[in-house]
């Protein structure tokens, strides 16, 4: 059934489109004029301009169409190893209250995240079995970390209520479970196309 | 080489923001640093009977180990439970005949609506002693900003007048020096810091 999907064609001008305002998006909430939404809601830090960063970078490197098939082994290995170190980096609850009360970590955050998205569409372009291996331990310490934030009656960060933090946590067990459907459907898709 | 270029980059990273992976929160690097820095605390208060003096000056004028703990009078959560350590503790000090060394101090962060009155009040709810317990307020929101900026106090207001904030016990020594900082479940250890201390004096 997979098969019998049609592939919407993007255009040049929509990816730059995209680019520009999922770039938009995901920068505004550190301006001070709307720094209000993360600095209230850990949720919004966390589940919204963080993967907003990701996705933005995703469409950077779309739209400057890096080369990123045929290349050695250790260059998808070092992709995939930012990628994970990365978005753990940023679910510590020390880094998430640093990025705000600190403009610098806050820079440095915009940063790396967005070249961890520019390094996950060359990441996705490498051999599957370490997508598989990667998105594993990605879907797992979602899982692990949402537990947590949920299940702590100690307040993790210093910037937030309690109450935000369990969202949060919820946030991120919900964020797991797509991922994780999201894969084994496009896991299903590869094999049924013997691609694996 | 690049793999590992890139688990260095950040396995440095996560070293430096983790102070070396001890602390994983904000709350847990604030209380290392407070251990190691001593600094001297000269913030104003307002006490119940309207005095006015700063923390280091009361810790020398009592000559006794102070410890302290922030509070708003009309807190209904967390600083019930923090008054119940402190009665508990109170109970201690009268026992043990440590009242001459020791010293319990509330202080209050709630600059724009507690004042020497409500202090009245809180203490006789509390049935604090005087000559263990004392009551203060901060005289001004310098003080306040002082607090959060040197102490790490972090008090957020909500709807309703009231405020969700971290809470701690700070031992300062009777020349008005911070010498440690607990856990609010860790009352005991903040008083067998404070009697170490005390036996010097």
């Amino acid at each position: 059934m997979w098969t019998n999907v049609k592939k919407i064609p993007i255009n040049s001008t929509q990816t730059l489109a995209f680019s520009t305002l999922s770039l938009a998006l995901a920068i505004a909430p550190s301006l001070p004029m709307f720094r209000f939404l993360i600095a209230s809601s850990m949720t919004f830090h966390m589940l919204v301009q963080i993967p907003l960063l990701v996705i933005a970078g995703y469409f950077l490197s779309k739209q400057l169409s890096v080369n990123i098939v045929n290349q050695p082994l250790y260059f998808y290995l070092s992709c995939w190893l930012w990628v994970l170190l990365a978005s753990m980096f940023w679910m510590l609850p020390i880094s998430l209250d640093k990025a705000l009360l600190d403009p610098n970590w806050d820079i440095f955050k915009i940063l790396t995240l967005l070249i961890s998205g520019f390094l996950l569409r060359s990441a996705l372009a490498g051999p599957k079995i370490l997508s598989l291996f990667f998105i594993g331990s990605t879907v797992m310490m979602l899982f692990f970390i949402g537990y947590f934030y949920q299940d702590s009656e100690l307040r993790l960060c210093n910037s937030y209520l309690i109450e935000s933090q369990k969202t949060a946590g919820l946030g991120l067990f919900i964020m797991a479970l797509l991922l994780l459907i999201a894969s084994i459907l496009k896991l299903r898709k590869d094999i049924s196309n013997k691609i694996i | 080489m690049l793999p590992f270029l890139v688990t260095l980059f950040w396995g440095c990273l996560f070293l430096t923001i983790t102070s070396g992976f001890s602390n994983l929160t904000l709350e847990s690097e604030r209380k290392t640093d407070l251990f190691s820095t001593n600094p001297e605390l000269s913030m104003h208060l307002v006490d119940d009977r309207g005095q006015i003096s700063t923390l280091a000056a009361l810790a020398k004028q009592q000559n006794k180990v102070l410890v302290t703990e922030f509070i708003y009078t009309q807190c209904r959560t967390l600083c019930l439970a923090l008054g119940e350590y402190f009665q508990q503790a109170q109970t201690q000090i009268s026992t043990q005949g440590l009242d001459k060394k020791i010293h319990l101090l509330s202080i209050s962060f709630d600059v724009a609506q507690d004042n020497p009155e409500r202090l009245l009040g809180y203490r006789k709810r509390m049935h604090a002693d005087e000559n263990i317990w004392s009551l203060a307020t901060m005289q001004s929101s310098n003080d306040l900003a002082a607090a959060k900026d040197k102490l790490g106090l972090i008090v957020l207001a909500t709807q309703f007048k009231e405020f969700v904030h971290n809470s701690a016990f700070l031992v300062i020594s009777n020349q008005g020096k911070l010498l440690g900082i607990y856990d609010d479940e860790d009352i005991q250890g903040a008083l067998v810091m404070a009697k170490q201390h005390s036996e010097k004096l």
